[in-house]
């Protein structure tokens, strides 16, 4: 019931859903203009972010890496500083000084606490093969086991004499460095150039380890001159303040480890001397943000640094900033997406809206235009056969105004019948104006008595026409219907079976026939053996106002569309066949259980 | 009621037969023709036009009655409406043959293109609406005595 009524207040257009419109389908060729730029703005906006934040790294890996080669700059500079005043001292001691004297100042001065990475401070003589003797005895006044080795013949000799402190050095004391190039090389070059200079990479003589390490060597002159060529510097040569180093302790003295985020290693040479850039390493960074290499001159020699940005270097450079800017981006490209494709999805909805309503106007305007055309014909057909009935009394007045005459009867007979066609039309009116409005509830039709009230209702026709009229009702239930529907069917197809009888047959009959029809509803036939209807007329025969001949003595031309109504108000549907030799008209209407009402 | 004017014959073209029976009948007591015989019936258009085609016959058989000198038209008829008739009649027209034969439509339509439609035709001298007020009728043929 619900179902039932709720379709019937609907209109149609309401009840047709409308078909969903695709997201991405609705999208207009602007719209996608549109988001492809947001979204390259956010790319672009994205891309730049990083960029900055990459060349913010950059700019403080590089202060990072600069700070680490100034440290040990710094560093090496002090060192220098503590040879020079070694040198200084002994310049001031007058070119010569005794191991007391040497260990005295090189404690004084704070070597082991001053100068982390330094393992110790020490005197190198430089001692010609012909002072060797006295050299050794002076020597061995303080300690009578000294002397140089490794032991070979040589022109001069550059033992190392003192060096402070002694523990962990003892290995050192004698030795005479002139009898490896590296380092004799080094100590030439601090005498001729009276500077600091470093020797290549070497292993301390005192080291087990074997570890890296290089002797930093300054020259001390004979204090009576001041050599300014490298001639007289050869000449006025006495010995070398020399420390040695392991560039491991050297490095760790120069810099704490923890929080630098940069680790590195040096090359002096092809040769590693120091490197922290170890896979093992608890910061390495497989995949490091920056490796750069610098190059230092170290005292005569050319050392690389390689730099190489640490895992937690990474943490502190990575910012949220570009993702944020990324994914904030992508987040307002996609409300813009669903924005514009909402807009678009509205707009082509109203657009269908608009294409749907003018559709309605046209549908209204063509009702009206045929309301119009109804009523043009309507009062046509209503005022014709007034006329023709005056046109009938003005003529029996001029009989009887003649005194009478036979005619004066045929002419109130036509009167009579003009009367009977224009109490038809308007009868028939009535009912087209009542098909929509029709409330009566649907209940069992009893065809037989209905049927017989038709044949009692056309029987002047039936005469007229000189027609029979039969039925037969084959129904297992009764017709579940509303009866007034079924009976102006029924009046209508049978009157006009009985109006187009064929007077050239000599038995002309309608026979109607009420049968079992498919899916439990009911089929009811109208056949005759009239003049058929021409096939030309095949889907104009329910239209308003349609005749056979258009001659309205055959009626209003309301008939079958009246018909019509009544069938599709109820659900049904009807057809017909028609040759020359009768027509059949077949009527099928649904088993009905409830009401059907068309308003 | 005695006319002075009269015609020999007239034909009247309808498919409402009781209009027909009506018009014949006025015509005659108007006394427009002498007997019943000199008014032509005709239910269509195309009757009609057969009619007035098939001159040489009908001259001799009816003599100086044919062509009527006056059609009484109807518009809306099966199978030829009064249009199509008068754009035949006027192609018949041309012979000058018909030059004496009037045409009045007597239709209950009093649709204004209709009777616009009628006027360009230069046979229509009349557009009467059914009923036909009988002065009006004798005007016209008084006109075209």
């Amino acid at each position: 019931m619900d179902r039932e009524g709720r379709e019937a207040v609907m209109p149609n257009s309401a009840r047709a859903e409308p078909e969903p419109i695709g997201l991405i389908a609705a999208m207009h060729w602007q719209h996608w203009l549109i988001l492809a730029g947001a979204l390259a703005a956010t790319f672009l906006a994205w891309r730049f972010s990083a960029q900055q934040e990459e060349e913010k790294a950059r700019v403080r890996f590089e202060r990072r890496t600069g700070d680490i080669i100034h440290l040990v700059r710094e560093r090496m500079r002090r060192y220098e500083d503590a040879l020079q005043a070694g040198a200084a001292f002994i310049d001031t001691m007058g070119g010569q000084v005794d191991l007391p004297t040497w260990r005295r100042y090189a404690t004084s001065i704070g070597i082991i606490r001053k100068y982390p990475g330094i393992n110790g401070l020490g005197v190198i003589h430089f001692v010609p093969a012909d002072s060797l003797e006295s050299y050794l005895g002076e020597q061995r006044v303080f300690r009578p086991d000294f002397d140089i080795h490794p032991t070979r013949k040589a022109d001069a000799y550059w033992p190392i004499s003192y060096i402070v402190p002694v523990a962990g050095n003892r290995e050192a004391v004698g030795l005479d460095i002139a009898h490896e190039r590296n380092r004799l090389e080094a100590a030439q070059r601090a005498r001729d150039t009276g500077t600091a200079q470093s020797t290549g990479p070497i292993v301390l003589a005192q080291d087990k380890q074997g570890a890296p390490g290089f002797l930093f060597f300054f020259p001390f002159y004979d204090p009576q001159r001041e050599p300014q060529t490298v001639d007289e510097r050869r000449a006025a040569l006495r010995g070398l303040i020399y420390a040695p180093f392991a560039v491991r302790k050297l490095m760790e003295g120069a810099l704490a480890r923890e929080r630098r985020l940069v680790s590195f290693s040096i090359r002096d040479g092809d040769e590693l001397i120091y490197d922290e850039n170890l896979e093992e390493a608890r910061d390495y960074d497989a995949n490091p943000l920056f490796v750069t290499r610098e190059p230092l001159e170290f005292y005569g020699r050319q050392w690389h640094f390689e730099f190489r940005a640490s895992q937690s270097f990474r943490r502190e450079s990575v910012s949220l900033q570009p993702k944020i800017i990324l994914i904030g981006g992508i987040v307002i490209d996609a409300l813009l997406f669903a924005l514009l494709a909402q807009v678009s999805r509205s707009s082509r909805r109203a657009s269908r809206q608009a294409a749907r309503l003018q559709r309605a106007q046209a549908d209204l305007s063509r009702a009206n235009d045929e309301l119009s055309q109804f009523n043009y014909r309507t009062s046509h057909d209503l005022i014709a056969p007034l006329k023709t009935i005056r046109g009938f009394a003005d003529l029996a007045l001029r009989d009887l105004a003649r005194g009478g005459a036979a005619s004066t009867a045929d002419l109130l007979r036509r009167i009579d019948q003009q009367a009977a066609r224009l109490d038809q039309i308007v009868r028939d009116l009535l009912n087209l104006c009542q098909v929509d409005h029709l409330q009566e509830a649907a209940e069992p039709v009893d065809l037989d008595a209905l049927l017989r009230g038709v044949d009692e209702s056309l029987r002047d026709l039936k005469q007229e026409r000189g027609a029979a009229f039969r039925w037969s009702v084959t129904l297992r239930q009764p017709l579940f219907a509303q009866t007034a529907r079924v009976r102006q069917i029924l009046e209508n197809l049978v009157s006009n079976g009985l109006k187009y009888a064929d007077d050239a047959k000599p038995e002309r009959w309608v026979e109607v026939r009420a049968i079992e029809g498919a899916r439990g509803g009911a089929r009811i036939e109208v056949e005759d053996n009239g003049i058929g209807i021409p096939e030309d007329a095949r889907g104009r025969i329910f239209d308003m106002f349609f005749r056979v001949g258009n001659s309205p003595q055959f009626g209003s031309g309301l008939g079958t569309y009246l018909v019509k109504k009544h069938v599709d108000a109820m659900g049904g549907s009807i057809d017909y066949v028609s040759t020359p030799r009768g027509t059949v008209f077949f009527v099928d209407l649904p088993r009905q259980t409830k009401a059907r009402s068309a308003s | 009621m005695n006319s002075l004017v009269q015609v020999p014959s007239v034909l009247l073209v309808d498919d409402n037969l009781d209009d027909n029976y009506i018009h014949t009948r006025r015509i005659q007591d108007m006394r427009l023709v002498e007997t019943g015989d000199d008014i032509f019936v005709k239910t269509n258009g195309l009757d009609a036009i057969r009619f007035l085609e098939n001159y040489d016959a009908n001259r001799r058989e009816l003599g100086e009655k044919f062509p009527p000198r006056l059609v009484l038209l109807d518009i809306n008829m099966p199978v030829m409406d009064g249009f199509e008739f008068l754009s035949r009649f006027s192609d018949l027209a041309r012979t000058g043959r018909y030059d004496c034969v009037n045409v009045a439509i007597l239709t209950s339509s009093d649709h204004r293109g209709d009777k616009e439609r009628a006027s360009r035709f230069g046979c229509v001298k009349a557009y009467l609406i059914k009923p036909p007020d009988i002065d009006e009728l004798r005007a016209l043929l008084e006109g075209l005595a």
